[in-house]
């Protein structure tokens, strides 16, 4: 049975175990039960109570395509609830073929060392590596996966981290040696609290994956990658714009964040949509590519490199949270501005959604001007340096804008609105108001439902946003990527049989989606005992009064729509 | 004039992104995509004139620009 890793921060001690009670709990769930059962929610998040789990889901290591994606928990600096942001690249397929389900990374260290955990067949060990301190996260990966090899795969987090600024994120490496990240909710500042710079997976000759029924696993995983594999959309359009290729979508329906939230579309929208991405990576050519698999395996290969007019790598990857915060949010008028933006945003190792949502503000309150990209990176420059304005700046929106004395704050729970303003897609309003993981476009997008419910409508919005916060609740617990829901949603019964395939259970499809519903009780019980009570389940003031052009919306859900999203 | 703008996957290879109409009266969607040969269970979203419309009940008038998506998932 894959064990459970424990680090202690301030004695050095490392052990293992098994836990019965966690064998059908992964990813997302895991770290929600872990945190539960063994962190005070009334703990400081940056104190020694708290504890870093890194997790994989329940398929890590298999041969699910898109199934090994890496869960990062913690209480949040930033929402001051539970958190959990998970990311792709080769950590938990790493960590699924050493047998190991979790890292759970306890107390604070005694000193200020840089710490670096190296997870192998050969054992888990600690180690200082002052020589990493204050170092972005493309220098500590490359410097990291030189050493280890290019199998290896290096979870770290940049000086944002190291400097316990409440947006700071936690990056991973993928198959090449680029950068993915678990971005939302300053698990990095949880990561850098414990003085741990990177841990390093290595990979194994051996695979320690063992399945109950391999061909009730493999008949399943098969079916559903050869769907992916073969689906037209995917190959024309996930793996040549990733994520972007929604931008104009979002634009059209007017919920594209733009100028700080004050308005939902943007008159340069057709320069940073996906169409025009892909279209200056094939034209510009050089570093620049598309269709980039971010896991061992993946049938999507959403990720890019996006080049400059030389064809050099300005930043990997560009998707479309980061394009409408950094761009659209910002003024920014070409997706070169954005690359630029975002390559800081990756090497301070800052979530780019939150850092545009803190940019828009600084820029509506004159510290940076709208689409004047140097005016924005000589504020990112401060972040670098730990001034107080950097650190304000990478404590995120909310304490950039109470600050500032802005009264447009994008945020519910502390955290920064994702791509998708709430007035004109109200169904992400809920999930915002509602999921123990505050504004949070993974917790329960409901974007892709637009064939039968108006975004603009008042009814209906609560329980799409249900349904969608239960549904990829479940795929982050099974370690999958939410781009395998189409063949995956079409016919769950090829879940419940990879479970089954893997475990020897008897799980029904019911069962399966309880995996999501029961993550989401078990984090919205801490947050209720972490004093975020339901009565903070709200968005600010201004999207209930302040129309939204081009639709003209406010926000204007009855509680009763907004509490059928609530997941009891 | 209508505008039909097709996006994505809905646009064949050497089709045109936007197409003109010109109505003498409203068109159901539904038929314009017949015409097209464009699967209306691969639409996923439709925006008339800045706002979402529910593509079984769309009507085309002269003047309207109307924004055809396929299905695509938020990220």
């Amino acid at each position: 049975m894959p064990e459970i890793v424990r680090v202690n921060m301030r004695s050095g001690k490392i052990s293992r175990e098994n836990n019965e009670k966690y064998r059908l709990i992964g990813g997302r769930g895991l770290t929600a039960q872990i945190l539960a059962d063994e962190v005070d929610p009334a703990c400081e998040p940056l104190g020694a109570k708290n504890k870093l789990i890194l997790a994989t889901g329940l398929f890590a290591g298999t041969t699910a395509s898109s199934g090994s994606r890496t869960s990062v928990g913690a209480k949040s600096p930033l929402t001051n609830g539970i958190k959990e942001a998970n990311v792709g690249g080769n950590f938990g397929w790493n960590l699924g073929r050493l047998g190991i389900k979790a890292i759970v990374v306890e107390d604070l260290p005694p000193d200020d060392h840089a710490y670096v955990l190296e997870v192998g067949e050969g054992g888990i060990k600690l180690l200082v590596r002052d020589d990493l301190k204050n170092l972005g996260t493309y220098e500590t990966s490359r410097r990291l996966l030189e050493e280890y090899g290019k199998d290896a795969s290096c979870l770290c987090i940049g000086p944002a981290g190291e400097n316990k600024l409440h947006a700071a994120c936690v990056a991973v490496s993928d198959p090449q040696g680029e950068l993915k990240f678990a971005a939302r909710g300053g698990m990095g500042a949880v990561m850098g609290s414990k003085g741990l710079k990177a841990v390093v997976a290595l990979r194994t000759k051996a695979n320690k994956v063992t399945y109950h029924n391999k061909e009730l696993f493999a008949t399943a995983a098969r079916k559903y990658t050869s769907e992916l594999a073969n689906s037209d959309k995917i190959k024309q359009v996930n793996r040549r714009m990733g994520t972007n290729a929604i931008f104009l979508a979002v634009n059209a329906m007017g919920a594209l964040p733009t100028r700080n939230f004050s308005q939902g579309s943007f008159e340069y929208a057709e320069n940073l949509s996906g169409e025009k991405m892909y279209e200056l990576i094939c034209e510009r050519g050089g570093e620049g590519r598309a269709g980039m698999s971010c896991m061992n395996g993946c049938a999507i290969k959403c990720s890019n490199i996006f080049p400059d007019a030389n064809g050099k790598k300005i930043c990997s990857t560009l998707q479309y949270e980061n394009v409408a915060l950094l761009g659209s949010n910002c003024g920014m008028t070409n997706l070169d501005d954005v690359a630029r933006l975002n390559h800081v945003c990756n090497d301070l190792g800052l979530d780019a959604i939150e850092t545009g949502a803190a940019l828009g503000v600084a820029m509506e309150m004159g510290l940076a001007e709208f689409g004047n990209v140097e005016s924005a990176l000589k504020l990112l420059q401060e972040v670098y340096l730990n001034t107080p304005v950097g650190r304000m700046l990478g404590h995120g929106a909310k304490v950039t804008g109470e600050t500032l004395g802005c009264r447009r704050i994008p945020v519910a729970k502390g955290q920064a609105f994702p791509g998708y303003d709430p007035r004109a897609l109200k169904g992400n309003g809920v999930t915002y108001m509602t999921s123990p993981m505050g504004a949070d476009h993974t917790a329960g997008n409901c974007f892709g439902a637009r064939a039968t419910v108006d975004p603009l409508g008042t009814d209906k919005q609560g329980d799409l946003s249900r349904k969608t916060q239960i549904q990829i609740t479940t795929l982050d617990c099974l370690g999958l990527c939410m781009f395998v829901r189409p063949p995956l949603f079409a016919e769950p019964q090829l879940l419940a049989d990879m479970v089954n395939g893997l475990f020897g259970t008897e799980l029904t499809v019911d069962d399966i989606w309880e995996m999501g519903a029961n993550a989401i009780r078990t984090e919205r019980n801490f947050n209720i005992r972490a004093g975020i009570s339901p009565a903070q389940d709200r968005l600010p003031e201004y999207l209930y009064t302040e129309p939204l052009a081009p639709t003209g919306h406010v926000f204007d859900l009855s509680e009763e729509e907004v509490l059928k999203g609530v997941v009891a | 004039m209508a505008r039909i703008v097709l996006h994505l996957t809905l646009r064949k290879h050497d089709e045109e992104k936007e197409i003109e109409l010109s109505l003498q009266e409203p068109m159901p969607l539904l038929s314009f995509l017949e015409s097209r040969q464009i699967p209306a269970d691969q639409v996923g979203l439709v925006v008339r004139n800045g706002r979402w419309e529910d593509k079984n009940t769309c009507l085309i008038h002269n003047d309207d620009r109307i924004e055809l998506f396929p299905f695509l998932q938020g990220g």
